[in-house]
């Protein structure tokens, strides 16, 4: 004897569940591709150059902070330099006559 | 990148993304701007795309992600708009229907039908069933894009439509009572 179906929706749910089986891929729409291209021409995408640019700054701006050290430090060379030739002078003459205008030697 | 490269890679895949985004969100308006999100999205980060994986099953992790969080910010503004019951029985019979244009005349309803059933699954088991059905990928590539294991993908699978046999049946029940 055939049982009977205890779900009298059951066929109806597999037969549901199956609906999807031989479903057809929906294609995009025809415009699809024209819009797309025209909606990236407008993306700006950070090139080769872009980056070669930023790296040129860092290093103008890594040679600047460099120049300057140099610099002040060979300043401080020359005014150790400078105090030294006027420690000989002083230790020579008994005098310091360097950044005077006083004149040594008297012609008179 | 080269246009031409770009303009290939769109006419390779414009149809599987746009027909995955559809099998999601359920309205071609949608569809098409979540598929063009998508290949915006390629164009910016095709530099970063590492060649692990196929490039179509890295445009595809792009469009269910896209697709995906479309959807939950859909629900978060239902949900500010109406507190729904939690324990609310069957499918939403509320929101429009929607008809795949891919699906045969003669299953045009029940497919509806179905739709709003995959709605209420969890998310994973909404993915593997929709890449699976709608898209038509194997369970291996199914596996691929979601990056699991076909033993996984078949498990979840199962379970999807353990649960869609579930939610049909007391729509059915509902529906006729």
């Amino acid at each position: 004897m055939k049982q009977k179906n205890l779900n009298p929706y059951e066929d109806e749910v597999e037969l549901t569940l199956k609906s999807l089986d031989d479903v057809n891929r929906a294609g995009a729409p025809d415009d699809f591709l024209q819009e797309m291209m025209q909606k990236t021409s407008f993306i700006s995408k950070p090139s080769g150059w872009e980056k070669w640019a930023k790296l040129s700054i860092a290093a103008m701006i890594a040679l600047t902070i460099v120049n300057v050290v140099t610099l002040s430090s060979f300043g401080r060379e020359n005014n150790d330099r400078s105090n030294q030739l006027q420690l000989i002078e002083s230790q020579f003459f008994g005098i310091s006559d360097l950044g005077s205008n006083e004149s040594i030697i008297s012609y008179e | 990148m080269i246009e031409q490269e770009f303009r290939k890679i769109i006419l390779d895949h414009q149809d599987r993304i746009y027909n995955t985004c559809l099998g999601f969100v359920k309205n071609p308006e949608d569809a098409k701007d979540l598929a063009q999100e998508t290949f915006i999205e390629v164009y910016k980060k095709l530099d970063q795309f590492r060649g692990d994986a196929q490039l179509s099953t890295w445009i595809y992790r792009i469009a269910i992600n896209k697709s995906l969080e479309f959807i939950r910010k859909g629900k978060r503004l239902k949900r500010a708009a109406v507190v729904q019951s939690l324990s609310e029985p069957g499918i939403d019979t509320g929101s429009q229907a929607f008809y795949h244009p891919g699906v045969t005349l003669e299953n045009k309803e029940r497919a509806s039908i179905l739709f709003k059933a995959i709605e209420r699954l969890p998310e994973n088991q909404q993915v593997a069933f929709t890449m699976h059905k709608v898209e038509g990928l194997s369970y291996e590539d199914v596996g691929k894009v979601m990056n699991k294991s076909i033993s996984s993908v078949e498990s979840l699978l199962h379970r999807a439509k353990a649960n869609l046999k579930k939610h049909l049946k007391a729509f059915y029940e509902t529906e006729k009572s």
